[in-house]
């Protein structure tokens, strides 16, 4: 791995705020979802970000899971693609992670939704 | 009761329900990519399905019957209220298959509605979370009526 000589790498929570910022940006995603206990979450000296996991893998890839909750519409593979490349782009480091998307739950706005059978 | 399970994408029978992977219960549609996977609850199709239903004009509401009564039973526990009542998915890696009970409304034809049902719960699946839908079986257990009181009880005595 050319782990290059980095002073100090970024704490997990870093990555994992700097992710979150990433996702919520998205204007489908309505917020993150830590779980039914709100276990999924990062946590770090003092702080805590829900539903954003950062892991290293035994392969010093950095691997990031999102629990997303997205609003009712368009197509959720599209904005989990999006979502991705948000996030990728937001941690620019030279390891570009892999980024997991789970869509969690799905709001509908109430909007009007009177489109059935969009093209 | 009436089931329509008759028309259009409907196999005798479940027969090709969707091949769940092998990992039991956290079934969930997978779409792999070289960055990442995105992956979709199944909640997330159930909620879909109740959502493209309650679209189509005649449809009163979902759930009702027993499989009504047991999902609000379900919702309530899990603080979701109606949301997904009558409301059944299966979901694999690729495929879903969905079944639905609801009330139609009285003078709607239930056949055009449970079509037209059918045809956007399929689109709806299919272009928001890129899953094939193989079936999609209504069961139709009530009738509202206009006059709004199908839920009363209608016995000669008080």
């Amino acid at each position: 791995m050319p782990a290059d000589a980095d002073p100090r790498p970024p704490s997990p929570v870093d990555v994992a705020r700097v992710v979150a910022d990433a996702a919520r940006s998205h204007d489908d995603v309505v917020d993150l979802d830590a779980g039914l206990a709100g276990e999924f979450a990062t946590y770090g000296l003092g702080d805590r970000v829900p539903g954003v996991r950062v892991e290293v893998d035994r392969d010093g890839r950095t691997q990031v899971h999102l629990r997303l909750v997205v609003r009712f519409g368009r197509p959720l593979p599209d904005i989990g693609d999006e979502v991705r490349s948000r996030v990728a782009a937001g941690l620019d480091s030279a390891a570009e992670p892999d980024v997991h998307v789970h869509v969690a739950d799905i709001v509908d706005d109430h909007a009007e939704l009177d489109h059935p059978g969009a093209p | 009761m009436t089931d329509t399970s008759t028309s259009t994408s409907m196999q005798n029978q479940s027969k090709d329900r969707p091949s769940t992977g092998g990992g039991a219960s956290g079934s969930l549609a997978r779409l792999e990519t070289d960055k990442g996977v995105t992956s979709i609850s199944e909640d997330v199709v159930g909620k879909i399905a109740a959502i493209a239903a309650r679209e189509v004009e005649g449809v009163e509401s979902l759930g009702g019957a027993i499989s009504g009564a047991l999902s609000s039973v379900v919702g309530r526990i899990r603080g979701d209220e109606h949301k997904t009542a009558g409301v059944g998915v299966e979901v694999g890696t690729k495929q879903a298959a969905v079944d639905l009970s609801m009330t139609i409304r009285y003078p709607a034809s239930i056949m055009d509605v449970t079509g037209a049902v059918r045809q956007n719960v399929i689109d709806r699946i299919e272009t928001m979370t890129g899953l094939e839908v193989v079936e999609v079986n209504i069961a139709v257990n009530d009738l509202a009526f206009p006059g709004g009181d199908q839920d009363q009880n209608t016995g000669r005595v008080e």
